[in-house]
C-alpha cells in the first residue's frame, strides 16, 4: 500500500466503493436530533435520516468533528502505516472543520500532513478527493498530489438548485444572496459553490418544470471549455431521475469520460434541504 | 442710468420669483396639454417644482448679491429641483442662462437675448434624441428670433415682448411638427410652460407682479428630518436641529409670521407650521435655547427635541463602512418597492408617473445607500433624464443609470443583478434583462381625444404595450387579453401581473384566471404591487 493516505470528512459525499477502492479516510461531522449526537453516515444512513428531516420542526444543529475525533484520525492512518497524509476537507468558508483539522494536524509530528481547503464541498469535494487519489496511485509523490490537488481546487466549479433557499438561509450559508430569501416574487436562483462560498448566479421565474434545470445547464456549459476534456460529478439527494435527466443534457456537449454520481450527505442535506441537484466540474 | 433700457438684481429676482409664481397658478393647464390622455399630466407640475425650487434659491439671497448671483441661484435652485424630462430641460436652459449673466450687475436686452440662446445647446445635450416640436423647438427659435432683432437701446420688456411673441408662434408649429400632438389637438406643454415662465418675467419688469410662491409647501415635511443624515459635517453652519410643539395657552391657532420672523434671525431650515392650536417648529440653530425662550412665551411645548446635526453624521460615517456596490430604484406602491427590495434594491425612491422625483431627491438617495458605486432604476421614461443629471453632478460616487422605462423593465432589470458582480457588469447585464421583456400599462382615459386612429372617450380603460397605447375598450378581461394578444405571446412564457392600489386581490385573481383560460400555453403570476393610477402592470417574458 501506498505511504500516501487521504483524510476528508463525511460532507465529500463519496460512494462507498470509491472510498473502499482508494482506502480513503472518512472522518464524520455529526449533528444533533433530539439530545442524540449522531455520525454523519456512521450510525445514521441517509434514507434514514431523510426521512428524519421531513419530520422535524427544527433543524438539527450540524457539529464539526473535536479535535480528539481528528487526532485520532491521524494516529489509526500512521498506524496503519501512512507517512505522508494528504488531508482535503470542506470549504473553510462554510464550516469550522478546516480550522480544527489544521490544528490537529499541527499536533502531529511524526508525519507529513498536507492539509488543504477544498473551496467547496459534497460532490465538489468528493471529486477532488477523487481526482488525489487517482493521482496518487498512478504514482505521484506527496509535493507533486500536492501540487495536482492545489491546481484541482483552483479549477473545480459548482451549481446546484435547491428546493428552497429556506435552509441555507436558516443555517447561515446563504451569503450575500440571502436577500432573495424574502423575496415575494416566485424566483429559483442558480446556485454556484465557487470559491469557498455560495452564490446566486442566476435566477429563474415561474414555476414550469425544467426551467431552472434548462438555466443551470446552460450556465454549466458556458463554464467548460468543450474543446478540453472535463471531470464531472453529479450530486443529488432523494431524486436521482433528475441528476439523470441533468447527466442527459449536459452529455452530447462535453468531453466527459465518466460522470460520477455522489448522493448528497446528511450534514449537507440539513443545510440545503431535499431536492438539491448539481454538477461540479473541473478541467485541467 | 436708463432705468427703462436696464433692470437691476431686484428686478430681476422678481422676475425669477413671478415666473414661478404664475407657472404655479397655470400648471394644470399646463398639466392638460399632455398627449397621452392618461392621469400623468405632469409636465406643468415638473416644470412648476423645478421653477420653484430656482425661486426658493434666489429668495434665500434675500437682497444681497448680484444680477449674476441671483442667476446663479436661480440655475442651482432648478438643477436640484430639477423633475420630470420638461423640468430638466428647463433646468439646462435657466443654466445657460446663469452662465450668460456671468459677471454681469445689470441686465440690457441684448444679455437677455444671450441668456435665452445660450441654455439651449446645453438643453439639446441633455436630452438623450432631442425631439422637435417640443420645448427645445420653442426655445431655441424663439431664442433665435430675439438675438437676431434685439437692439442695444430696446427696453427689456419689449425685449421679452419679441421673445414671446415668436414663442407663440413657434408654439403654434408644434402639431404640424409631432403628429401625435396634432393628433391630440394640443400643443406641446413643456413649450407653453417656458413661454408661461417668460410671461410671469414680462409682468415683474412691468411692475405688475404678486407672487405667492408653493415652494415652501411643495417639500414634504419628511426631508428635514432626513436631511441631517447627508449633509457634509463641514458644511454644517448651524449646528443644533431644534424641534418642538407649541400648544397655546388659549388654545387658537398662533400667527406664524411673527414666529417665522423670529426664528429666521436664529438659524436656518425654517419651518413653521401651525393647525388648531398645535404649532410646530423645526429649525437649525446655534442657540436653541433662545428658540425655547421665545417659544415658550406663546403655550406650552411638547416635544421637545435638540439633536447634535456635526455629532449625529460623524457617529453616521464612522459607524457605516461604505458598501460597494447599492441599487436605488424609483417606485410607488407598498408591494412593488417590497419586490424591489426583495431583489436586492437598497433604497426606494417614491415616486413615478405623477410625482417625478427631483435631482436633489436623487442626491439625498446616493448619499443615503453610502456605497463606492451605486445603479438607479427610474423605471418611468420621464423620470431617466433626471437620474442620469444626478449622475453626472454626483461627485462622490460613480452612478450608473440602467435606463429601465417602467415598472416591469425595472423587476426584470434586478433580476440580472447579481450584488457580486462590479457595477459595469451589472449595469451591462441589466440593460440587456430589460430589453428582454414586455411591460403593459392599464389604465384609464382622463379626456376625450384621440391617438393613432383611435378614439377613447374619457373613463375607458387603455392598455399601454411598451409606452404606447394598443387597446381601448370598456371590459377590463377583453381589453388586457388585447394588449396581450398584440404583444405576440408566441415568444413569451410568463406574465406578472402587479395589481394596483385600485383593485381588489379577488378581481386581480379572477382575472388572472380568466387570462389563464384564454391564453393556456402561458404562465400567470399575480402579485399585489399597490401601484397608483394603474390598474395593473403587466410583464412579459
Amino acid at each position: 500500500m501506498s505511504k500516501i493516505r487521504i483524510l476528508t470528512d463525511s460532507t465529500a459525499d463519496l460512494p462507498q466503493e470509491i472510498i473502499d477502492r482508494y482506502h480513503i479516510k472518512v472522518i464524520p461531522l455529526s449533528f444533533i436530533i433530539e439530545g442524540k449526537v449522531y455520525y454523519d453516515l456512521v450510525n445514521i444512513t441517509r434514507e434514514e435520516y431523510y426521512e428524519k428531516l421531513s419530520q422535524l420542526k427544527e433543524l438539527p444543529t450540524t457539529s464539526q468533528p473535536t479535535p480528539a475525533e481528528i487526532l485520532k484520525a491521524y494516529e489509526e492512518l500512521v498506524a496503519e502505516g501512512a507517512e505522508h497524509i494528504i488531508s482535503i476537507h470542506l470549504s473553510s468558508e462554510l464550516s469550522g472543520t478546516y480550522k480544527g483539522i489544521q490544528m490537529a494536524a499541527s499536533m502531529m509530528k511524526d508525519v507529513d500532513i498536507r492539509v488543504l481547503d477544498s473551496r467547496t464541498a459534497t460532490m465538489g469535494l468528493g471529486l477532488i478527493v477523487l481526482a488525489v487519489a487517482q493521482a496518487v496511485e498512478g504514482g505521484m509523490d506527496i509535493d507533486e498530489a500536492e501540487k495536482f490537488a492545489q491546481k484541482v481546487i483552483k479549477n473545480c466549479d459548482l451549481f446546484f438548485l435547491l428546493d428552497s433557499l429556506d435552509n441555507l438561509q436558516k443555517g447561515g450559508r446563504i451569503g450575500k444572496a440571502g436577500y432573495l430569501v424574502g423575496s415575494l416574487l416566485n424566483i429559483k436562483p442558480v446556485l454556484r459553490l465557487h470559491d469557498g462560498e455560495i452564490h446566486a448566479f442566476d435566477k429563474v421565474r415561474g414555476n414550469r418544470e425544467n426551467k431552472a434545470v434548462e438555466k443551470m445547464v446552460e450556465d454549466i456549459l458556458n463554464h467548460i471549455d468543450k474543446s478540453k476534456k472535463v471531470y464531472c460529478a453529479i450530486g443529488y439527494c432523494d431524486n436521482i431521475s433528475q441528476a439523470r435527466k441533468v447527466v442527459e443534457m449536459i452529455k452530447p456537449h462535453l468531453l466527459c469520460d465518466e460522470y460520477v454520481y455522489m448522493q448528497i450527505g446528511n450534514v449537507v442535506v440539513t443545510h440545503v434541504g431535499m431536492g438539491a441537484v448539481g454538477v461540479a466540474f473541473y478541467q485541467l | 442710468m436708463d432705468t427703462t433700457n436696464t433692470i437691476d438684481r431686484t428686478i430681476f429676482a422678481n422676475m425669477v420669483l413671478n415666473a414661478a409664481s404664475r407657472l404655479n397658478a397655470e400648471k394644470a393647464g399646463v398639466d392638460s396639454l399632455n398627449v397621452f390622455p392618461v392621469p400623468d399630466g405632469d409636465t406643468g407640475t415638473n416644470m412648476s417644482l423645478t421653477m420653484n425650487s430656482a425661486a426658493k434659491f434666489v429668495s434665500r439671497l434675500g437682497e444681497e448679491g448680484t444680477v449674476a448671483d441671483v442667476a446663479s441661484q436661480m440655475a442651482y435652485g432648478a438643477l436640484m429641483g430639477a423633475r420630470g424630462n420638461s423640468g430638466v430641460i428647463l433646468s439646462q436652459i435657466l443654466g445657460g442662462f446663469a452662465q450668460a449673466l456671468e459677471n454681469k450687475t445689470e441686465i440690457k436686452a441684448p444679455d437677455l437675448a444671450a441668456g435665452f440662446s445660450g441654455g439651449v445647446a446645453a438643453a439639446y445635450k441633455a436630452v438623450v434624441k432631442p425631439m422637435e416640436g417640443t420645448i427645445l423647438t420653442v426655445a431655441r427659435e424663439a431664442g433665435e428670433y430675439l438675438a437676431a432683432n434685439v437692439r442695444e437701446d430696446m427696453s427689456i420688456e419689449e425685449a421679452l415682448k419679441l421673445y414671446l411673441e415668436e414663442g407663440y408662434r413657434s408654439l403654434a408649429r408644434t402639431p404640424e411638427i409631432l403628429p401625435v400632438l396634432k393628433q391630440a389637438g394640443v400643443v406641446d406643454a413643456g413649450a407653453k410652460g417656458l413661454l408661461i415662465i417668460a410671461e410671469g418675467m414680462l409682468e415683474a419688469v412691468s411692475g405688475n407682479i404678486q407672487f405667492a410662491l408653493e415652494a415652501e409647501e411643495s417639500q414634504p415635511q419628511q426631508e428635514f428630518e432626513d436631511n441631517h443624515l447627508v449633509i457634509d459635517p463641514d458644511s454644517i453652519v448651524f449646528q443644533y436641529c431644534t424641534e418642538l410643539f407649541i400648544k397655546s395657552y388659549d388654545g387658537k391657532t398662533l400667527d406664524v409670521e411673527p414666529i417665522r420672523e423670529y426664528l429666521a434671525g436664529l438659524g436656518d431650515s425654517l419651518l413653521v407650521v401651525g393647525a388648531g392650536g398645535m404649532t410646530k417648529i423645526h429649525v437649525h440653530t446655534n442657540e436653541p435655547w433662545n428658540v425655547i425662550k421665545y417659544c415658550v412665551a406663546l403655550g406650552d411645548l411638547h416635544e421637545v427635541k435638540i439633536e447634535n446635526m456635526r455629532e449625529q453624521n460623524l457617529r453616521l460615517k464612522e459607524h457605516t463602512p461604505l458598501s460597494e456596490l447599492a441599487v436605488i430604484a424609483v417606485s410607488a406602491g407598498e408591494g412593488l418597492n417590497e419586490i424591489f427590495q426583495g431583489l436586492g434594491v437598497n433604497y426606494v425612491i417614491t415616486g413615478g408617473q405623477t410625482m417625478n422625483p427631483s435631482t436633489e431627491d436623487f442626491m439625498a438617495a446616493i448619499e443615503k445607500v453610502h456605497a463606492k458605486e451605486v445603479i438607479i432604476l427610474p423605471n418611468n421614461k420621464n423620470i431617466i433624464l433626471t437620474a442620469e443629471q444626478a449622475a453626472k453632478i454626483s461627485e462622490q460616487c460613480q452612478v450608473f443609470v440602467v435606463p429601465s422605462r417602467s415598472i416591469p423593465q425595472g423587476i426584470a432589470a434586478m433580476m440580472a443583478y447579481n450584488i457580486e458582480a462590479p457595477a459595469d457588469e451589472n449595469v451591462e447585464a441589466m440593460s440587456e434583462a430589460l430589453t428582454q421583456i414586455r411591460s403593459i400599462e392599464i389604465t384609464h382615459a382622463v379626456r376625450d381625444t384621440s391617438i393613432e386612429d383611435k378614439e377613447i372617450k374619457e373613463g375607458q380603460i387603455l392598455g399601454i404595450v411598451d409606452g404606447k397605447i394598443k387597446a381601448v375598450g370598456d371590459d377590463m378581461t377583453q381589453l388586457v387579453s388585447e394588449a396581450l394578444a398584440s404583444v405576440g405571446l408566441d415568444d413569451y412564457e410568463l406574465v406578472t401581473l402587479y395589481y394596483g392600489a385600485d383593485v381588489t386581490e379577488k378581481e386581480a385573481t379572477e382575472l388572472m384566471e380568466k387570462l389563464a383560460e384564454k391564453f393556456p400555453e402561458i404562465e400567470f403570476e399575480v402579485h399585489l404591487g399597490d401601484q397608483a393610477v394603474y390598474y395593473y402592470l403587466l410583464s412579459v417574458e
